[in-house]
Formats: C-alpha cells, structure tokens, sequence
C-alpha cells in the first residue's frame, strides 16, 4: 500500500483555524480520476427552536439582497448562499394532533410527512431526503450516507406531549418506520469513517463478515415465515441492515480503489463537554467526509428538537427552548437572536473550511449543497411554514447562488429536496407531500 | 383513582377547542391538548394489533380527528373496545365483578346525580360551557356511545381542573369514584371476564441488557453498548420493544462488538496472558548494606545484604526472573548472586557503567510466596550493625555509597514473568467455558465444535437450539479452520455469529397456537425463565433459572415467587434500579441538568453524581430490604455522603462514602425531598414548583396534567409586572389568567410544599427577602405545610401512588405500552400490594403471576 501523506489537522479548540490544504497526493483515486467533475455532495443541517425571523430574513430579493443581522456572519460567502424564504413543511402543522410540534418539525423536516402520534407502538414518518438518495446513489462511496448530532437521545419521561422520543431525535429516516440513529462522538464517527482499513487483516475479516452476515440473514429470514406483523416489521430492519453492511463489503472488496488513510486529527476520548467543542469537530469531520468522499450524503442536528442547553459561548445562560416561547418579551428576543446568529456563525466557519479546499475547478464548496433549517419558523407560536432555510454552494455549478429566493406563502420544502435529488443523481418522482420541482431554483 | 390515560392508552391524537367556565361569568377558552384524543388512541392501539394481524401490507391506521367537535373520534372509539374485547376472551383471569346492570343502577342512583348536582350549571340545557352538554344521556349505554366526550370529562375531574373553583367541588373520594365508575362504563371493561394478555413484539436487547447480557454470558470486562446510539424511549422506558428500532448504524456497532467480544474471550495467542509481575523502586526491600537513595529513586548496595522483593509464583512452572541493576565505581563487570528465599539461585554478571542492563534467567520454580533478591557475589562478612534489620533511608546514601572507590550495585527493578508452560486452567475462565473442548485425535473439528456450541447457544438464545441450528454455526468453524484458521479462531467466528444472530439480539416468543387451540397460550418455561431474568436483572437467565426451565418447573407459582424473592436479593437486581427506577424518577435526566452557576457556583459534577447516588442508594435500599413501597413518600432516612450531608445541613454526620442517615430534622419525605430529584425539575436560576408539582402528578400520583398551549403567557410575564412579589405570588398572578387556572391550582400545590428546598435542593427558610411559603391546599380540600405533610396527603392517596408505580412497573416489565384490557391487571395488583404492607417483591410478584406476564396472545403473526 503507497504511504500516503498524511496531515495535521488542528481541529481542538476555540478559534482554531482547520486549514486542510488539498495535495492531490492525498486524493483518493476515484476522486483524482473523476477530478474533472467531482461529484455533488449535499448536507442537511438542523436546528432547533425557529429562529427569530425579523433578524434571520434578508432585505430584498433575487441578487440584490442584505442579510439580515442573523445572517451576518455569512457575509464573505455571500456569493455561495442561496436564501429561501416561503418554504413550508405543512405536515408539521398540529392537523388535529393537539401539542408537539417540536416532534412534528423534526420529523416531518426532510420527510414532509406528518408523524403519527404515538408515544410508542407505532412509530411513522415518511423517508427523508437523504435517505432517498443515500439508496439510489449511496452505493457509489464507502458510507451510503452518515448521521450526525450533538445531543443523545433524552433517556427518560416523555419527549414532546406524547410523541416517541425517535421524533425529536431524529431527522433521517430510512423509511416510514425506522429513524436512522444518528452519532453523537466525534471519535466514533472517525472511526466509521477512516477505521477499518489499510491492517493486514482484512480479506480474513472480510472472509468472516461474509460468512457471519449469511448465516445470519439466514436465519431473519427463516424467523420472517413464523413470526407476527409487528415482529417482521423489527425484522425487516434488521434484515435490511444485514444487506446494507454486506453490499458494502461486496464493493469494498470489489473495488481495487485503495481507501484513502486515515488523516490526522486530535479527538476527544468522549463526547465533548464544551458545545462548541462539539459543534466544530462534527462539522470537521463532515468536511473530511466530503473531502475524502467517503460519503456525500450527511444530516446534522446541531440539537435535538427542542433542545434547552443555554449557549454560555454567547452569553446565553437560560434555555433554548424555554427562551424560545418568548411571548414578544424584547430581552428574550434579543437572547435568541444571538444563539440564532451563533450557529449560523458556526455554520460559517464549515463552509469556509468547505471553501479553502480545491477541488477540480474550483472548491469542494462548489460541489456541495448544504441546507441549513429549521422545521419551526416562529418558535414561540410554532409555526411550520415561512421556515428559515439557507442553502449554501453551488451544487456544482447547477445552482446560480447569491440569491435570495422569495417563494408564494405555503411552497412546499420538498419540492427543494426534488430538485436537490436531481443534482445528485438521485432523481424520483416525488417525495413526501412534493408537488413537483423548485425551478426558482435553476441557473 | 388517578390513571394516566396518555401512558395508559397510547398518546392522543386530537386537540379541540373547549369553552369553559370559570370565576363566574367569565368566559375563555380553555385549550385541552390531551383529551379528545383519546378516543383516537385507543383506537390506535387496537388497530395496530387488529389491522397487523389482518392485513400484513396495510400501514397502520392513523385517527385523524380534525373536528373541534371530536365528533369523528367518539364515531370511531365507539366501536372499538367491543371489537378488542372480542379479541380477548380466551384466557382465564379474575377480577372485581362489575357487570353492565350493575353499571346501569349505579348510574341512575349515584352518578347521573353527580353530573347533575357539579357538572348542569355549565354544561346542561341552558348554557354549553366549550360546546360541552352533560344533561342528555339517559343511561350509561347512551354515555358509553359517546366516548369522546366523557374521556374528555374524566381528564378534568381527575385532575382537578373541572368543576371551577367558585363552583361546588365534589371530594376525593367522590372523585374517585366517578372516574372509576366513568372508565369501567366508556372502556366497557369486565374483569370478571378473562383479560386479554396482550401481546409483546420480538424485543430487542437495548444498551444496558446488552452490556448485561455479555457480561453474563461470556465474562466480557468492557462495555460494548456504551458505543451504540442511544435507545430511543416510548411510554417512559427505553425497553419497549416496539420503539427500539435497529438502524443500519446501530447494526453496524453489533458486528463490530461481537468481533471485538470474541477477540477478548477467546484465546488465540497463550501467551498474551502469561502473567508479569513488577516491583520497583521504593516497592523493594533492602538488607544490610543497602541503601536507598530517595533522590534518584534506587537502591545502592555497597557490601554485605541483599535487595530483594516477594512475588507469587501461581503454579509450579517455568518463570522469567528479571532485575534492571547497573555497577558503579569499577570499570570491570561485576558478580552477582540472584537469590531464591535468600539462597544463591545463579550468579551473574553485571556491565559496569551507569546504564547497567538486566539480568534474566528462565528456571522451573516451585508454587507459592517467594523472595527474589539480588547481592554482590563477593562480599565481606556484614557487619553486625549492618545484620540487624532492615536498612534505613537515607538522603546522603547515595553519595556515601560512591565514595571511596567503593563498587556499588544500583538496583531499581525486579520482574518476574510466568508461568510459561501454558496449561489449560491458565486460560480464563470463559474461554475455557467457550472452548471446553478441541479436536484432537478421534474427534472432528465438527464434534468439538458443536460440543462447545449446544450449550453457547442454550444460553445465548435463552432456548434450546433447534434441530439443525447447532449445525449453522459449527459449519462456520469447520469454514474457518478449512481457511486456515486455528480451531479457536474459527471458534471466534462462531461467537461472532451468535453475537449478531437475530435469537441473541431479540427476545423471541414464538407465535406457535396451543395444542388446544385458542389465541392465548401460556409462554413456554423458557421464554417465562427469559422474561424474568430481563425485567429483575436486564440480563439472561442464571443456571438456577435455565434448570427450573428444563424440568419444566417455572409453572409452578410457588417456585416462581420463590425465583422473585432470589433474584431480588441477588446483586445483579441493581438493574432494576440502573433502569427502572432511574427512568421511572426520571433520575436519567439530571445527567442533563445545568444549574446557572452564577445562581449556585457550588454546584459541580461530583454533587451531581453524589446525588444521584443517594437515590440509587435509597431504592435499592428498599428492594434489597424488601420494604414498603410507600418509603418512596414518606421515609424519614437516606443515604449520604459528607459532600451531601454538608448540602443537606447535617453538621454532624463523620462517615466515610456513603452511609445510611435517619433524618431527625422533619424536613424530609423519601425522593420528594432528594437533591437529584429537586434538582432536575428546578430551573436553572430558581425553583420550578409547577415543574415540582408536575413531576408529582406524572410520575407519584399518575395523572399528568393536559400540555399547556403553546401560546400561554409564562411566569416571567408575570415577572415583569410584578417584580416585588415573591415567587409565590407570582405564581398565584399568573393563576388568575384562567387559562391558566385550571391545572395549575393543582400543580403549583403541589409543588409549593416544596419550596423550602432551593433549586439545588439545599434547605432554605427565605427565598431572597421573602419568607418561604410552603403550604398548599388541594382541589377537595386537602390541606398541607411543608414537605412532611405534603407527604402526608400524598400518602393518603397512597391507592394513586400504587397505582401509578404498578403501571409503570408493568409497563417495564413487559416491554409494552398498557391498553385498556391491562386495567383490570392494575386493579388486581393494587389491591394485592393493599393487603401485604406495599412490600416492594410483592408488587413484582404480583406483576409476576399476572396474565400479561405470563400468557400471550397470538393473533399477531399467523396468516
């Protein structure tokens, strides 16, 4: 195996610059041969709450807009942003469910479907954007697509007025029934992404994968034919998840690309006390997942749904969530609008990294197209239309950034996902309750 | 009575707008986010069951009931318990005797009166209170076709929140009774009539029965699960079995663990576990002339004497015996004796020069306690002074040692390493568990295989293996070993496979029809021994339980009840408080708690965790002592350690970790007056008596108050307008909102017999400049001062309390969300718990023997 070279990436602490000067050497093969179109990434990135919209929407439309103070830490990547207000998740709306629409807006964020309400033994969504297209074009990268938080899920009582917790903590969905899981340890994460590869075992451990994961679909498959509905369903998963690891073998082995080597990067033992600790390194490693093209296909919660850590960082010491029904109170208005305006600066600070890093042409920003929303637009009326929704790069030179986009009240979000889809190759008819593509959205 | 219908049924799935009255003529609305959903709910839950065992394909069916009215819900829960009961005869269970006459005379003598007398001021002929008539159903049939509406009508009265304050109030005890009365007419429940046992969905293995179950089955020392995403929760717990999803993610950490599990359990490689032993520096002992040199951190040895150390030779073996020694003061190597118990072993020589070296000799050495030492090989008769005991430390020694041209032995280290000759009681114990049989001459890879598999998988798969099933995972050694592979690497591979096979990771009941038909069937002794273990333990079955299992015994109630009083007292029952107790307390969530650390900088992680520990501590007190379950309320005594006991104000206690504390100082009652649990439902600045109260109602008295609107105006509103006002009067401006009324004259009651405790839970006798307040009067009258005789009521409706502890339990237990048939189980158990003192294994023995726990209904699966 060529020794590759490796770097030192400095990605600990506050104010630290990730500088990850892109040598073609470090390229992975496929990435170096398909260097004159390098493929599209997206990334669908949530946070919680709403957001104080007066701060958050623009001045203006189409390409002569001003950002609003929320939005002001983008202001050097103004040419890379798309902003698109009007955009509605109407299946977040309580539609006769009573409370929780916290859980609503989460799930029903990249599904655009409403969740049924049950604290537990029948839990529904719809599947999510990136689902979809981790099954049509997750095949082509090591990971089919990667899920990422800050926050494990709440491990007690109830989440939000009698939904199952999975909807709160959850944005990716596999299918109607199965919330993704998402990983919360930025060092578990690297080592998803750049573990298990380059040791002298592994056509030995590839030999016993294969041959542990046959029998033993095997037997979910024999346990289908004698077990009830609700049983099958719990199987299917699991079957499914059988299949998704052993396809991955199958083109691993398959493939005579060599994985790109681990990169150099200091990682806490555990999940990182400090939330901005934690916010950068997961934005980190979704750059060097992007980069290596490991997968192109990642969701981020910032928080779960309805989160309620203070955000001392900026000086907020109450809750997200219990400053989030602000009753038009100014002070805690002006406290949101400052954990608004934070994450957005975070937010920032990855597509700057996604920025400095050349790719093909141009940037690996170029080739991406990373949404940055929430599912609640007014928080302390929770509301679900009028969403704030930023999209940032350029999808590969398919979306004519610098805009603001200003859509008919009630358009739905996953018409976005539709066009976003046909810029991965992922393309599908519809999704959830889509009416067809966001063409406002076209060059 | 006290039943929480958002846990009991399922969740709802309806809001409606209801006008309603309150302070006299004044009109509002009043936003009931729970209740009408409930009609929608039950349906839920029965469709699931009903449509899954009817129409494979079919999603579930999802109530949507739009109308303000709730019209559409009450058409479609009308129907639906009828149907579910149909589904539920055939199993024998007995219970009170409420029968429909009996509903119908109790309607026309005592509660038609009711609503008449508290209920037609607002809600009759001439005014319709939220579009809410009571006065038209003339029979309790009539009440029971109109499900909707009078679920809606238990929420209020059940918490309080109906009839209005300046309205005439109903007692407790009426209360009570007209809910009851009320559920038994709309659910249309017949205890006397066998109970559907429900059903459980194949469960999957969460993170802590994960960590458990290794641990038990093959001695793991690690924690795997603490890697997997976490196990989203459902109805309070994290081990219902229809929550846990299993996502490509999480089995993805299954493949890895299991890998990782049989690298450590089976051995591959003897000789990773040939034991070293060190003993350095300041850990030697000298003789003689031996000096040690607390500078440089070394022994000087100058004449006579020795430097030496004990070891343990485990067996008669082979050891590498090692010492790190250097020469000094001479530029020739130097002799030196090795000592066994003080007599020359083997002489060797030492380099001269500081950077000395080590000596090694392997030699066959008896078992036991043994000195190995070291001195110089030619050397003068020591001097009396220096024989006559062991030698001193001193600071200088080291110099004095060099001077002269004197030739020092400098010591820092002995080693000794063995025994090398591997034999088989070396291995540890699971893989001589694991691998108790290899092939050899005579004996197929295939015999040894299975033979060490049947009873991996008895274990593994809580069952015996099937016919043919053995033979799966023997192929995969045989696969292996044909590889290339050693016979224990292929035995990994095995272990691998039963790591991540669907049997191991779900608990699997079977769906199989009893002999003598029906569609309940009791469960086999194994999957009774397997839900045992699960909900006592978190764990598989022991051998005690796999052998009451194979003699077909766990049938017999008897040897049941006597396995829950074993399995209680066995230490592995701290499951029971790492995960029912702490969800149940909610005792989880102060992992996640912040207090402003302006407010209370003395607030750290480690009170945190002392904390949490004293109620850890407390509940397992009362299982392991077997006490009543009502200590949860009233105990005068806890667990402390000195950093809680300063928290708490107890000057005197002197003891060291945690011990046990009678409190003398009347200000305490069980976990309502526990820092961890005043803690986590404080806010950060300040305490939270709704957030106290609240937790009160959910979780102690099992009836959580409806969710407030989303548009309320807050405490800090109130805050505002009046900022001279102590928390307490805010509360009661903030009351006056009538919107806001009704569930909180209940909640912030509660909450304020609380209030002498701060938000860190440290005791306070003024909040600021204002004395602390701490009474509180209930709807119906109730009245209190102070944690103790909020105690105290809390105590006298201690059938509440039971109640909700009994459901939650069962809750656990089984994996399942209750439904409507599970109340006459509830009922049952709680009049059971009544009769034995509320000992804590009763109510487990009672949840035990119950028909949910021990029966199934198998209308699920079969085509």
């Amino acid at each position: 195996m060529t020794k590759l070279l490796s770097r030192r990436t400095l990605l600990r602490g506050a104010g630290c610059a990730l500088s990850l000067p892109l040598l073609e050497a470090m390229l992975p093969q496929t990435a170096r041969a398909a260097a004159a179109r390098p493929p599209v990434r997206m990334a669908f990135i949530s946070f919680p709450n709403g957001a104080i919209m007066d701060a958050w929407r623009p001045k203006g439309s189409g390409t002569d807009f001003t950002f609003g103070p929320t939005m002001q830490p983008l202001e050097d990547l103004k040419s890379q942003i798309t902003v698109i207000t009007g955009l509605a998740q109407e299946n977040g709306f309580a539609k006769g469910d009573g409370a929780g629409d916290h859980a609503r807006s989460s799930a029903s964020l990249l599904t655009g479907a409403h969740p049924v309400k049950t604290s537990g033994s029948n839990i529904r969504a719809g599947q999510s954007v990136d689902q979809a297209a981790a099954e049509r074009i997750g095949h082509l990268t090591r990971l089919p697509s990667l899920e990422l938080g800050t926050e494990k899920g709440r491990e007690a009582g109830s989440c939000d007025s009698g939904y199952a917790c999975a909807y709160s903590n959850s944005i990716s969905w596999k299918n109607a029934t199965t919330p993704m899981g998402k990983e919360v340890n930025p060092r578990l994460v690297f080592e998803r992404l750049f573990g298990d590869r380059g040791s002298e075992g592994v056509s030995r451990r590839t030999r016993i994968r294969t041959s542990v994961l046959d029998l033993v679909a095997q037997q979910a498959a024999d346990l289908q034919r004698r077990v009830g509905t609700s049983d099958r369903r719990k199987l299917d998963q699991y079957f499914t998840s059988v299949r998704e690891i052993e396809q991955r073998i199958a083109r691993a082995s398959q493939s005579r690309q060599e994985a790109p080597p681990p990169p150099d990067m200091d990682l806490p033992d555990g999940v990182p006390a400090d939330v901005q600790e934690h916010i950068r390194l997961m934005y980190d490693l979704m750059v060097l997942a992007f980069q290596t093209d490991t997968t192109r296909i990642i969701t981020f919660m910032t928080a779960n749904e309805g989160s309620n850590r203070p955000y001392r960082m900026v000086g907020v010491h109450s809750g997200h969530h219990e400053l989030s029904h602000h009753r038009n109170d100014p002070e805690k208005i002006a406290q949101l609008e400052k954990i608004d305006r934070y994450l957005v600066s975070e937010l920032a600070r990855f597509l700057r990294k996604l920025a400095e890093i050349p790719e093909g042409d141009g940037t690996l920003l170029d080739h991406c197209m990373i949404m940055y929303a929430s599912g609640l637009s007014d928080g302390n009326r929770h509301l679900h239309n009028d969403l704030p929704v930023i999209l940032a790069g350029r999808g590969g030179g398919t979306i004519r950034s610098g805009r603001h986009i200003v859509l008919p009240a009630g358009a739905p979000m996953n018409n976005l996902f539709l066009s976003m889809l046909d810029r991965v190759g992922a393309s599908i008819a519809s999704l959830g309750d889509s009416t067809g593509r966001l063409t406002a959205l076209d060059t | 009575m006290g039943i929480g219908e958002r846990r009991f049924y399922g969740s709802l799935s309806g809001a409606v707008e209801l006008r309603a009255r309150a302070g006299g003529a004044a009109r509002f609305f009043l936003w009931v986010a729970l209740v009408v959903g409930l009609g929608g709910s039950v349906l839920l839950v029965w469709l699931v069951q009903r449509v899954a065992a009817v129409e494979p394909n079919s999603p579930p069916v999802t109530p949507r009931d739009g109308s303000p009215s709730g019209a559409a819900s009450s058409a479609q829960g009308r129907s639906n318990p009828q149907e579910g009961q149909k589904a539920s005869r055939p199993a024998a269970s007995d219970g009170p005797a409420r029968s429909a006459p009996d509903r119908e005379r109790a309607w026309q003598n005592q509660f038609a009166p009711f609503f008449k007398k508290y209920c037609w001021d607002c809600h009759g002929a001439e005014v319709q209170e939220g579009d809410v008539r009571l006065d038209q159903y003339r029979t309790a049939a009539a009440l029971a076709a109109d499900m909707a509406t009078w679920q809606r009508v238990i929420q209020m009265i059940r918490s309080g929140a109906m009839p209005p304050e300046d309205a005439p109030q109903p007692n407790e005890a009426q209360r009570h009774d007209v809910v009851r009365w009320l559920e038994e007419t709309i659910y249309q429940l017949d205890c006397s009539q066998p109970v559907d046992p429900g059903r459980v969905t194949i469960r999957r293995l969460n993170r802590s029965e994960y960590n458990r179950t290794v641990r038990d089955l093959v001695g793991v020392t690690f924690r795997p699960a603490d890697d997997f995403p976490s196990d989203d929760v459902g109805g309070g717990f994290d081990n219902l079995a229809d929550v846990l999803n299993l996502p490509p993610l999480l089995m993805e950490k299954y493949l890895a663990a299991a890998e990782r599990i049989a690298e450590e359990v089976i051995v591959t490689d003897p000789s990773v576990f040939v034991k070293s032993q060190f003993r350095f520096r300041e850990q030697l002992r000298g003789e003689g002339s031996a000096r040690y040199d607390t500078e440089r951190r070394r022994w000087n040895l100058t004449g006579a004497g020795s430097v030496g150390a004990n070891f343990d030779f485990p067996r008669e073996g082979e050891y590498v015996l090692r010492v790190l020694a250097a020469a000094q003061g001479t530029d020739q190597p130097v002799a030196v004796e090795l000592l066994w118990d003080g007599q020359p072993l083997q002489t060797l020589d030492v380099a001269p020069g500081l950077g000395g070296g080590r000596l090694e000799v392997r030699v066959r050495r008896p078992a036991g306690q043994h000195r190995v030492g070291i001195r110089l090989a030619v050397n003068d008769m020591p001097s009396a002074q220096e024989r006559s005991g062991p030698a001193e430390r001193s600071k200088d020694s080291g110099e004095s040692a060099s001077r002269g041209g004197q030739v020092t032995l400098v010591v820092s280290q002995f080693e000794v390493d063995g025994p090398f000759d591997v034999r088989w009681e070396d291995y540890p114990p699971q893989h001589r568990r694991l691998v108790a049989v290899r092939p050899e001459a005579g004996r197929s890879v295939r015999q040894a295989a299975e033979a060490n598999l049947r009873p991996l998988l008895l274990r593994a798969f809580r069952r015996p293996p099937e016919e043919g099933e053995v033979a799966q995972f023997t192929r995969l050694v045989e696969q292996a070993v044909a590889a290339g592979d050693s016979f224990e690497q292929g035995m990994q591979v095995a272990l691998t496979a039963v790591l991540v096979s669907p049997h191991f990771l779900f608990r699997i009941e079977s769906d199989t029809p009893p002999p003598e038909g029906g569609r309940v069937r009791w469960l086999n002794d194994y999957e009774l021994a397997t839900r045992l273990s699960y909900f006592l333990w978190s764990s598989l079955p022991d051998d005690t339980l796999f052998a009451l299992a194979a003699a077909g015994k766990l049938r017999d109630e008897a040897v049941l009840a006597e396995q829950v009083q074993r399995m209680l007292r066995d230490p592995r029952s701290d499951a029971l408080v790492e995960n029912f107790v702490a969800q149940w307390l909610n005792l989880r969530l102060l992992e996640n708690v912040a207090p402003d650390p302006q407010v209370f900088p003395q607030f750290d992680e480690a009170l945190k965790a002392s904390m949490r520990r004293e109620t850890e501590l407390f509940a397992a007190e009362i299982i392991q002592r077997d006490l009543s379950v009502l200590e949860f309320l009233q105990a005068r005594w806890s667990f402390l350690d000195a950093r809680l006991a300063r928290h708490y104000g107890l000057a005197d206690f002197r003891g060291s970790g945690f011990e046990r504390v009678e409190f003398t100082d009347g200000r305490h009652a069980g976990v309502l007056t526990q820092a961890s649990i005043l803690t986590l439902t404080s806010n950060p600045g300040r305490t939270s008596p709704v957030k106290r109260g609240k937790w009160i109602l959910e979780n102690l008295l099992g009836s959580p108050p409806p969710d407030p609107p989303p548009d309320a105006p807050d405490l800090e509103a109130t805050q505002k307008n009046q900022p001279d006002a102590p928390l307490r009067k805010q509360l009661e401006i903030h009351r006056q909102n009538p919107v806001c009324a009704s569930c909180h004259k209940v909640m912030d009651q509660l909450g304020f017999g609380l209030e002498n405790f701060d938000a860190i839970g440290r005791w306070r006798d003024r909040d600021g400049r204002f004395p602390i307040d701490a009474s509180g009067e209930l709807p119906g009258g109730a009245r209190f001062k102070g944690p103790q005789e909020l105690a105290g009521v809390l105590l006298k409706r201690r059938n509440e309390f039971a109640r909700c502890l009994t459901e939650k339990m069962l809750t656990y237990a089984l994996g399942r969300e209750l439904v409507v048939s599970d109340r006459c189980v509830v009922d049952k158990i709680v009049d059971d718990l009544a009769t034995a003192d509320y000992r804590f294994s009763r109510l487990v023995t009672a949840i035990v023997l119950s028909d949910p726990f021990r029966k199934r209904r198998i209308d699920g699966g079969a085509p």
